[in-house]
């Protein structure tokens, strides 16, 4: 995971790499993460700069995923920051109205943009997580797959 | 170490410790300042707040401002910090030009031309004007100036120190656009009071 890890010039983490593990986070449960950090070395502490907080975002949406740009409805969203003593910023943003997954998923951003924790919490948390949603989201697929029904316009034969 | 890179100034100091709480107190103490003229209200200020804005001055803004106010701040206030600090918490826009500015916030040095820019609002929607938020050393009710008009019984007294007589004389005339006109905030470390525009201020030195 390390030698794949790309960062940037200044030794920040990729934009990319960011995005992805935010992405993880978000789509992660929450007993999940509290686990997890559970499992880290005691005495990690973040103090809060934003309260977690919840409110809707308008989740927009096009038709057949390239017609006009429609609202497809509201979905509620908590978010929280919190910032690690070192001085990094980590931001939550969840679906739901689960608090505690927001705070837990601002503290992992936070302590993954620390580089001595970067590697091992990419390898050690955010894969798995990631494995297991990619499982499920493969079952499903499969699942839904399986009912598949084809339209198609039966040949009348008057054209000939 | 990257921490230090990744810390970007302001985007790392707290707000309310509770958002809903806090805010609705410092709204609270605000329309108390502003409906009772001279009045000193005392404010529990956020735990930290960007260095070139004070305690009062701060919390004001967390409670008031959101992405539809057009904030301003006078160069001494003005930093990369504050701004960040703003954004961050609430989302407003900070301003370029006095006259785009629902809030102000200046201090005793800020000249007189800054005040004549702002919005005084019209005679259909007189609300549509800007209000100052002045950073001051200390706000007493010693007997410097003397308030008259709604929401005070008789008259009130107030001493709001290194305000220069040119901010009083401006002050006069922005009360006499009534009902448009700009309102003021002063801000001390902790306390705040208000001369909102419909309010007559009498010098001491002058009687």
């Amino acid at each position: 995971m390390t030698d794949t890890l790309e960062k940037n010039t200044d030794g920040t983490v990729d934009v990319a790499t960011r995005q992805h593990w935010i992405s993880v986070l978000s789509r992660s449960s929450s007993n999940e993460l509290c686990a997890y950090w559970e499992d880290l070395s005691p005495g990690l502490t973040y103090s809060m700069l934003r309260q977690p907080e919840t409110g809707l975002v308008m989740v927009r949406a096009r038709a057949g995923g390239k017609g006009q740009r429609f609202n497809l409805g509201e979905a509620s969203v908590t978010r929280c920051s919190v910032s690690m003593e070192t001085g990094e910023v980590g931001h939550g943003y969840v679906t739901g109205r689960n608090k505690r997954h927001a705070e837990m998923a601002a503290a992992f951003d936070a302590l993954l943009q620390n580089e001595n924790w970067t590697a091992r919490l990419l390898e050690n948390v955010i894969a798995p997580i990631d494995e297991r949603l990619q499982k499920s989201k493969n079952e499903r697929q499969a699942k839904v797959a399986s009912t598949k029904v084809d339209f198609f316009t039966m040949v009348r034969g008057e054209d000939e | 170490m990257s921490t230090q890179q990744n810390q970007v100034a302001g985007f790392s100091i707290p707000g309310f410790s509770n958002p809903i709480f806090d805010s609705t107190d410092v709204f609270r103490k605000v329309l108390s300042a502003m409906s009772r003229p001279g009045e000193i209200q005392t404010i529990k200020a956020p735990s930290a707040h960007p260095e070139s804005l004070n305690p009062t001055s701060s919390a004001i803004l967390l409670a008031l401002a959101d992405m539809e106010t057009e904030v301003w701040l006078a160069p001494e206030m003005d930093s990369i910090e504050a701004r960040n600090y703003l954004k961050f918490h609430t989302g407003c826009k900070v301003v370029e030009d006095p006259k785009d500015s629902k809030f102000a916030v200046v201090n005793t040095d800020t000249g007189i031309d800054v005040y004549n820019k702002l919005k005084v609002g019209s005679a259909e929607y007189p609300d549509r004007s800007a209000t100052v938020i002045m950073m001051v050393d200390d706000i007493s009710n010693d007997h410097d100036i003397t308030l008259k008009g709604p929401g005070i019984k008789v008259s009130n007294t107030l001493k709001v120190e290194h305000v220069a007589q040119e901010f009083w004389y401006w002050f006069e005339e922005n009360t006499r656009l009534f009902p448009c006109g700009v309102d003021v905030i002063f801000a001390s470390a902790e306390q705040i009071a208000a001369v909102p525009r419909t309010i007559k201020v009498e010098h001491a030195s002058c009687m």
